[in-house]
């Protein structure tokens, strides 16, 4: 279980997170939607640790796995797909090459797995940042935006991923601003504005 | 293994500037280290313009090499902080940053020999010194453009800043002994060799330690993506 309580979070003078209680459970799937700019990404980043919190805390009952995509999915642009990944899963050495091919595969990836990133296509890019998110079977899965320029098929592919991850006991958080596809089995839904939660 | 095929455009290249570089001086082949970007051919003191340019031309890819580097290696990192501590991820970018550049850095290094031995001029003394020298400064760059893209300077202005600090510091060495750290080789630095290679070794370790310092005690925001 992760808890937030009574996060804030001060940047250059503008707070950019108010008040933010949220509890997320194993299993549990949930959804922050909100305009542009409300703390989306910046709340993902407090979950996850990339930011702490100016006030309030972040705990946590165990040392939890992360699997994110946050902002655009970022890569080594000169470099293959297989490469990007097999470097991302060389830091922890959970996975070996087997499994990172069998996520390339899962997401339509495999056939331009030594192809550079920098000929990728956006949702090529989105798809190889989904591939990294799941491909070592974390603990807590954040995603932000993640079915930004996936075409139906592979929108449908990423649903299901996130649906399995969710049986499995997986915590999930999806940030976005456009409608929820059907396939995410989604608990609870979190509007944001201006830092805050609304609902 | 290192992935040697993307760099194969480095060998046609080194080789092509230290032959350009060994005509115009009349020296050794890294000879074209010795003085990166600084026009005068070093026994006479007279002023060589191509020298400049293909000199120039050395530091440049070097530099550009190096931000690329560094630059990947920062956008990626909002991946590898959530996989490891700061700690770690210092030591994982450091090192992979370290592992692209020393194979250009070997590629050099092998042209300097192979073209050395076919004009049979190799003072293979001199030129670990060079090499030497070339390595940590190499270091040194490294760690600078670490510290200015971690303040959110843009690509293009860590390059026009770089390149602007190595080209003064290589004319102000002539002068001030102290500015010979930054560059790869000077007449003050073949003066004592030992002390300036301990020098440049404990500047990049100081500023690693600072670029570990500031990672520590600040968030990992963003970098700009302008490459």
């Amino acid at each position: 279980m992760i808890q937030i309580i009574n996060a804030c979070k001060i940047l250059k003078g503008k707070q950019v997170l108010k008040n933010i209680n949220l509890t997320l459970n194993e299993g549990e799937c949930i959804a922050i939607t909100g305009f542009n700019g409300c703390g989306k990404t910046m709340l993902l980043r407090l979950i996850c640790g990339l930011i702490k919190p100016t006030s309030g805390e972040v705990k946590t009952d165990k040392d939890y796995s992360f699997g994110v995509i946050i902002e655009n999915p970022t890569f080594f642009f000169y470099e293959s797909a297989l490469y990007n990944l097999k470097y991302l899963a060389g830091i922890n050495k959970k996975i070996n090459n087997d499994v990172i091919e069998e996520y390339l595969k899962k997401f339509n990836l495999y056939d331009v797995r030594n192809k550079k990133v920098s000929t990728f296509s956006l949702g090529m890019k989105q798809r190889l940042a989904l591939c990294q998110a799941f491909m070592e079977d974390p603990d807590v899965i954040l995603l932000d935006e993640p079915f930004n320029a996936l075409d139906e098929e592979n929108l449908k592919i990423a649903a299901e991923s996130i649906s399995l991850a969710k049986e499995k006991g997986k915590i999930i958080v999806i940030a976005l601003h456009g409608t929820i596809p059907e396939e995410c089995k989604i608990d609870k839904v979190i509007k944001m504005g201006e830092g805050i939660i609304v609902n | 293994m290192f992935a040697i095929k993307k760099y194969i455009v480095y060998f046609p290249l080194f080789c092509l500037l230290n032959i350009s570089v060994t005509g115009v001086a009349k020296k050794e082949p890294f000879y074209a280290l010795l003085s990166i970007a600084y026009p005068y051919i070093q026994q006479t003191e007279k002023f060589n313009f191509a020298l400049l340019a293909l000199n120039f031309c050395l530091s440049i890819i070097f530099i550009s090499t190096i931000i690329r580097l560094v630059h990947e290696q920062l956008i990626i990192s909002n991946y590898v902080l959530t996989r490891v501590n700061k700690n770690k991820v210092f030591t994982v970018n450091v090192l992979r940053t370290l592992k692209s550049m020393s194979v250009v850095f070997l590629i050099k290094v092998f042209c300097d020999i192979i073209l050395g031995q076919l004009q049979g001029c190799v003072n293979l003394k001199e030129a670990i010194l060079i090499w030497s020298s070339l390595y940590l400064t190499l270091l040194i760059w490294v760690m600078c453009i670490y510290l200015m893209l971690w303040f959110h300077l843009s690509v293009k202005w860590t390059y026009f800043y770089i390149c602007l600090l190595v080209i003064a510091m290589q004319y102000l060495s002539a002068h001030i002994s102290v500015c010979s750290l930054f560059i790869v080789g000077s007449g003050s630095i073949e003066s004592n060799p030992a002390m300036w290679l301990s020098i440049k070794a404990l500047t990049a370790f100081i500023l690693a330690f600072f670029y570990l310092a500031l990672t520590k005690k600040y968030e990992h925001i963003n970098v700009k993506n302008d490459i």
